[in-house]
């Protein structure tokens, strides 16, 4: 008989103050390292950090709580002025979202973040963006650089070997509430990407151990 | 500007000043600083080698759907459950990992030559999964390749026939392989031996073989399968799955146990030592210096045994050695350990050997007297296959190399619907495994076929890496030619051939050929 090993740490900050501005602080329980899925959601936030972003329409979002958490995604890195691979790249994510709106409407998120902020601001992504007719749900995005380059680090694509964009050519695609995360190469067959995210889609979660 | 070699040879040794050498670098996740870096909560030598329970089998009225034969072939099967479970590895809480029949090296298979087995892998991960018999010359539909096709996900099974029709015995092993995820599932625990047996390697009356099966004081065959970890402050595997250059830990586990102790007799041992790592390389030898013999490689035993003191284990790498303790005298102080030399701070392979820093993987405790009946013949393996290179129909060169920050072979990407190399049953064919350069180390790997290697950069190799063998190290630069026949008529259709840095596997660092009547 396996002995089970609950581990749950509660803080819970109290703050009374008079104020009317004050925030009432939320209880906050650590996952249970034996719930895999709750854990590793928990274990690999630090690779979405929370910063603000702009969307091609100006609105403000961030990048975990409105973009990642919950939402099953497809994560592209380019800049309008790329002469090289973008103009390759970025139409077949068009391609992949329109087979993807066929098979999952509505279900997949895509993600287009500017490696290059000071010249991409929303207007220029707005340009940008019109010509790929992107559907609902695709974002381009642009930010401080400094948020921009963490993104970037923390997703494992800033590429210090590439001295003129260091910018690896890869999609990031996971689906946030199975903890599943993966990268391919951005210049892939349309299929073959929609087909990965198609498989991300039906990844399960775990039941507590 | 002070390069890796300055800084070995004046012993400052700094992990930190490592990565920042020749411009920044991505910092792999998981390092803690030091040369041979260990975690600061583990005892070593604390621990027993866990020898992994040998499977046994089941009646096949128990798998209903198994397939079932009538070509007189005898046949065994097996039933696996692979689920998460709970081991205590470190001190404090236990650790969640994900295992064959919830166990993490998984269950050894013991096989035997000409014997056919039938594993039925039933999935009960919060993942899908698929199982690759890593050194099996095995029909393409069980040989669980990256193939999505060929997934299981969970609450399924999938029924994998093995027909244990290679030329030859040899220490295989079975592990994850499923798209984009593998280095994750590998890194959670699925992995296992499979050993398999022969009359010929009967015969050679090895240590742990026949002739020790009533000498007690055992087992004097002890598999070993090394691999490098990383625990988070909970205790807990947390994979980093945006790190595509390599996972490199800073723990090291030996048969799923952190730097264990054996107890062992006066007299010889056989050690099959399987790199079990994602990324990591090792440099193996014993803590007393003294030689020992190497008598097999991946796929196989050697012809001859080779003498040596030390050799590179790459990831999914096996040799086989032969450690003779009657060196020794037995008694409660006499501690021999099993060394690793090979500095290696960061995926992108390893730094160099340094023979003056040996970090001890595990320990041997020389105690006990025990009765040696067991020999190293001078011929060992008869029964290897021989390819002639006058023979080769075809030579083919696969080019390992980095495009914008990810992997791959011939410039493409893996595609799991285009053939890269269609190959005709029975022909011969010499492979070129060239490693672009940039100092990424790739140990390549092909599945279905043993191969010799003909030469790398033009030397001929020597030791382990002259047998037969399914794992090919390149390191920045080399180009690595290596021979096979294609044969065996049951074993048609596609195949993968990729990178075992499991990191650069996941980034589709594969290609996929076809085999054809």
């Amino acid at each position: 008989m396996r002995k089970r090993i609950v581990f749950l740490a509660v803080v819970v900050v109290a703050v009374m103050a008079g104020g009317a501005g004050d925030e009432k602080p939320k209880p906050q329980s650590a996952p249970d390292p034996y719930n895999y899925t709750d854990y590793n959601r928990q274990a690999l936030r630090s690779h979405f950090p929370d910063v603000e972003l702009l969307t091609q329409d100006n609105r403000r979002v961030l990048f975990y709580s409105d973009l990642i958490k919950d939402k099953t995604v497809v994560i592209q890195f380019f800049f309008t002025h790329c002469e090289a691979l973008c103009p390759m790249t970025t139409p077949i994510l068009a391609k992949v979202q329109q087979d993807l709106n066929k098979r999952a409407q509505g279900k997949v998120t895509f993600l287009s973040i500017t490696v290059d902020p000071s010249r991409d601001d929303p207007g220029a992504l707005k340009q940008y963006s019109a010509s790929f007719k992107p559907q609902p749900g695709w974002y381009f995005l642009t930010g401080k650089k400094e948020d921009v380059d963490l993104i970037r680090k923390q997703l494992g694509v800033y590429d210090p070997d590439d001295k003129k964009v260091q910018h690896m050519n890869v999609l990031t695609i996971g689906k946030e509430p199975s903890a599943v995360w993966l990268s391919m190469e951005a210049l892939a067959k349309p299929d073959d990407i929609a087909n990965t995210v198609m498989r991300v889609l039906a990844w399960p979660g775990s039941k507590s151990f | 500007m002070l390069n890796r070699r300055d800084l070995l040879k004046a012993g400052l040794f700094s992990s930190t000043a490592m990565l920042h050498l020749g411009g920044a670098r991505f910092n792999s996740w998981a390092l803690d600083g030091g040369k041979n870096p260990g975690n600061p909560n583990v005892i070593p030598f604390q621990a027993s080698l866990p020898i992994p329970v040998t499977k046994t089998p089941v009646s096949p009225a128990t798998l209903p759907g198994v397939p079932l034969f009538n070509d007189g072939i005898p046949t065994d099967y097996f039933s696996v459950n692979v689920h998460q479970a709970l081991v205590q590895l470190l001190p404090g809480k236990q650790t969640l990992i994900w295992g064959y029949d919830g166990i993490t090296p998984g269950p050894t298979f013991q096989a035997r030559l000409g014997r056919r087995i039938v594993v039925r892998q039933t999935n009960n991960l919060p993942s899908n999964m698929n199982v690759h018999h890593h050194g099996g010359h095995t029909q393409s539909l069980s040989d669980g390749s990256a193939l999505p096709a060929l997934e299981i996900p969970p609450g399924n099974f999938r029924d994998y026939i093995y027909d244990n029709d290679d030329d030859v015995g040899g220490t295989h092993w079975y592990h994850d392989h499923t798209l984009d995820v593998t280095g994750h599932n590998v890194f959670m625990g699925l992995a296992g031996f499979y050993i398999l047996d022969s009359a010929t390697i009967d015969n050679l009356n090895l240590p742990g073989g026949p002739v020790d099966a009533n000498v007690a004081g055992g087992p004097f065959d002890v598999p070993l399968v090394i691999q490098d970890r990383t625990f988070d402050a909970n205790n807990q595997l947390v994979y980093n799955p945006f790190d595509h250059n390599g996972f490199i830990g800073n723990t090291f586990l030996i048969n799923g146990a952190v730097q264990p102790k054996l107890r062992v007799g006066n007299r010889k041992y056989r050690f099959r030592l399987l790199n079990g790592s994602n990324a990591r390389f090792y440099q193996i030898s014993i803590s007393s210096g003294r030689s020992f013999q190497i008598i097999g490689s991946d796929d196989g035993l050697l012809k001859a045994p080779f003498e040596a003191t030390s050799f590179r284990l790459g990831p999914a790498e096996r040799v086989e050695i032969v450690v003779d303790f009657s060196f020794y005298v037995p008694g409660p102080n006499t501690q021999v350990f099993l060394d690793n030399t090979m500095i290696q701070t960061e995926g992108r392979g390893p730094d160099g050997v340094d023979p003056t820093q040996p970090f001890h993987l595990m320990r041997f405790d020389v105690m006990d007297t025990i009765l040696d009946n067991s020999t190293v013949p001078a011929v060992l393996e008869t029964g290897l296959p021989v390819f002639n290179r006058a023979e080769a129909v075809r030579r083919r060169t696969f080019e390992f190399n980095r495009s914008d920050g990810a992997w791959q072979v011939n410039s493409r990407f893996f595609d799991p619907n285009r053939i890269d190399a269609t190959v005709k049953l029975n022909t011969t064919e010499i492979w070129t495994l060239k490693n672009g350069g940039g100092g990424w180390f790739h140990p390549i790997h092909i599945h279905r076929n043993g191969f010799f290697i003909l030469d790398r950069n033009g030397v001929r190799v020597t030791g382990h890496e002259a047998g037969l063998k399914d794992v090919f190290v390149l390191a920045g630069g080399d180009q690595v030619n290596v021979i096979t026949k294609y044969t065996g008529a049951k074993q048609l259709g596609e195949y993968v051939f990729h990178c075992h840095n499991i990191e650069h596997e996941d980034m589709r660092m594969m290609g996929l050929f076809n085999v054809v009547a």
